[in-house]
């Protein structure tokens, strides 16, 4: 017998009603959950558990085949599982990149080769390394390290990353942007070579080596479906 | 049993043993701050070193040689116990640590070479030479051509030609840089003027050129008036615009063209080593006769030595361009690559090489040896690659 398929859905945030909308778009009804339940039903998959999760937890849900289908950032799995591989299909929201940003007063950096040299001045002016605060600290550590760049040191930041910046704490980012209209207000611009990474929402599913032939299936065909409705305009090809 | 690996170091070993190099053990750092790099490791190589984090944010790399710990150990001893406390031959094996190119994984490959710490520059080099090509036959390797370069050479050449103080830092850097940064500069260093930078503001550019250093914040804070932007983060606006300035200066056309030539010219000599000698002279005599002929004739020295010592200058070649490895190397630098391996095509840097070395005394200066401390040379055979050969041949 198959298992009952759980599928891993946004609560929260920009993601959450982007998610919804296209579920409706597509013509599939996200059942109402009554008080703060996180457990509901899409009416026209009464086969499959919908379990609303914050997306980092989505995230590592998959990685840990708990769940069998989920939605999330591409950011997010790739920052935190790089050497793990789903099964992901880009969706058409949430799209947004990751990248390097520093003031726009820095009138004399705009590339990354200028970072460098801007670094390795701050580094002799100031006796300390520049500091990039971000949130994204293996993709960022990954990125500067094959361009060969090592004068910053990194700093985790929790909160709103843009901000580090006026509190002192940081003197560039590493963090995700989509209109710019962020880094813009926090008086930020990004560097002409400094994306790190193209993210966008995607469905992702593990490849689940442990579930029965049958589970598979199963998740496999709510997958599709899910897809048609998600990305109506679209064949069924698989994000890179 | 004894792998083949095992036997190989062994022998070499005893080679080194014989002509007076005492083993290091297990005396080299395996985790290295990345300060020791930051100045010294080019770009190219930045990539290759494998960094690791602790658990308060604090990065590290794996030892990409042992060169790097050997010699902080050894200016380490010469300030604490004084000159004869150093040991002067040196020599090691063990894992080295390289990120391969195009993944994220940390390869381990095992090294063996020596570091010589004598203050006679020719007679060591050569002794490195022969020493590395005798050790190189011990491990059958297949046949290797020997190339060698002089990042000291291109230097004097810049320093002896006429351009600004900036020119000559970024030529002395893209040299060490990467392989592309220097051709790719050469290139557009004689249009006029060069192109303009994304949102770089032409007439702010233009007063920042004309201006003396001191003026540059004054212009940057006039500027702001004007357009203003909110100034964030710790970076001052005195080092803004310093740095600035100094972009403006680079921007102009300020090579001739017949400086580039010259340096083109020389960039591409690659000969036997007597007939890239005589290129070399046909082609600095008129740009920097005086600083030249001492470095000329150290090579020529160091043909003789090599002669000496049965090896035969004339199977080298030369090539100006040649940098190696890590950025620590300031003088004299060289590679051996098989004869198939596309060698004397800088194949060193693509990782061909199954042996190379050179001479580092501006690095044991900047650790803060001085004097006759600040002298040493080595050369390292890559047993895992010339294993990996082996095998496929």
């Amino acid at each position: 017998m198959a298992e009952q398929i759980l599928f891993g859905f946004p609560s929260k945030g920009r993601l959450q009603k982007d998610a919804r909308a296209a579920l409706r778009r597509g013509g599939l009804s996200l059942l109402e959950e009554k008080g703060r339940a996180y457990l509901t039903k899409i009416a026209e998959c009464p086969e499959m558990d919908v379990i609303l999760m914050p997306a980092h937890e989505i995230a590592l849900a998959l990685a840990q085949d708990d769940i069998h289908i989920g939605i999330t950032g591409r950011d997010i799995l790739r920052e935190n599982f790089p050497q793990r591989r789903f099964r992901e299909t880009f969706l058409p929201f949430g799209g947004c990149e990751l990248v390097v940003a520093v003031p726009e007063i820095w009138m004399d950096v705009s590339s990354l080769d200028e970072l460098m040299d801007a670094a390795s001045l701050f580094r002799k002016n100031h006796a300390r390394r520049m500091r990039a605060a971000t949130k994204y600290p293996s993709l960022a550590r990954n990125f500067f390290s094959k361009r060969g760049f090592a004068d910053y040191r990194l700093v985790e930041s929790v909160g709103a990353t843009e901000a580090t910046l006026t509190r002192g704490s940081a003197e560039m980012i590493v963090d995700i942007t989509s209109s710019g209209q962020t880094l813009k207000a926090n008086h930020l611009k990004r560097l002409s070579d400094g994306t790190i990474l193209k993210s966008a929402a995607i469905l992702a599913a593990p490849q689940g080596r442990g579930w029965s032939d049958e589970t598979r299936r199963l998740a496999r065909r709510l997958e599709r479906l899910l897809l048609q409705a998600l990305r109506p305009n679209h064949s069924d090809r698989s994000a890179k | 049993m004894m792998t083949p690996m095992e036997k190989t170091i062994k022998r070499l070993a005893d080679f080194f043993g014989e002509k007076g190099y005492e083993s290091y053990g297990e005396n080299a750092d395996v985790i290295l701050p990345t300060d020791l790099f930051l100045d010294h490791a080019t770009r190219d190589v930045r990539s290759l070193l494998y960094m690791l984090a602790d658990s308060e944010g604090r990065e590290f790399y794996l030892r990409p040689d042992f060169t790097v710990p050997i010699c902080r150990d050894h200016v380490r001893a010469l300030r604490e116990s004084g000159d004869g406390a150093a040991r002067r031959r040196i020599f090691y094996a063990g894992s080295v640590f390289r990120v391969i190119a195009g993944e994220s994984l940390c390869r381990r490959k095992i090294q063996l070479g020596i570091e010589n710490f004598n203050d006679n520059p020719v007679q060591t080099d050569a002794e490195i030479l022969a020493l590395t090509e005798e050790a190189l036959r011990l491990t059958d390797a297949p046949d290797c051509l020997l190339e060698m370069g002089d990042p000291s050479l291109f230097d004097s050449l810049v320093d002896a030609l006429e351009m600004t103080a900036n020119w000559r830092n970024r030529l002395k850097r893209l040299f060490r840089q990467s392989r592309q940064a220097l051709p790719a500069l050469l290139r557009g260093a004689g249009d006029k003027p060069r192109q303009k930078r994304r949102g770089d503001n032409d007439a702010l550019m233009e007063k920042m050129r004309a201006a003396p250093a001191q003026d540059a914040e004054g212009i940057l804070r006039d500027h702001l008036k004007k357009q203003p932007l909110r100034h964030i983060g710790m970076r001052s606006l005195a080092e803004i615009a310093q740095s600035l300035r100094e972009r403006a200066i680079l921007s102009a056309p300020a090579l001739p063209k017949e400086t580039i030539q010259i340096l083109n010219n020389y960039l591409l000599i690659r000969a036997p080593l007597s007939k890239a000698l005589s290129r070399m002279e046909e082609c600095l005599r008129p740009a920097a006769p005086h600083i030249l002929s001492r470095q000329i004739q150290e090579i020529a020295r160091r043909m003789d030595e090599m002669r000496k010592r049965g090896m035969n200058p004339e199977k080298a070649h030369f090539n100006a361009s040649f940098y190696s490895g890590l950025g620590y190397y300031t003088g004299f630098v060289f590679s051996f690559a098989p004869k198939d391996a596309g060698a004397g095509t800088g194949a060193a840097l693509a990782g061909a090489a199954l042996a190379g070395g050179g001479r580092y005394d501006g690095f044991l200066k900047s650790l803060g040896a001085a004097g006759t401390g600040a002298a040493g040379a080595g050369a390292a055979l890559y047993l895992t690659d010339i294993a990996e050969r082996k095998q496929t041949s």
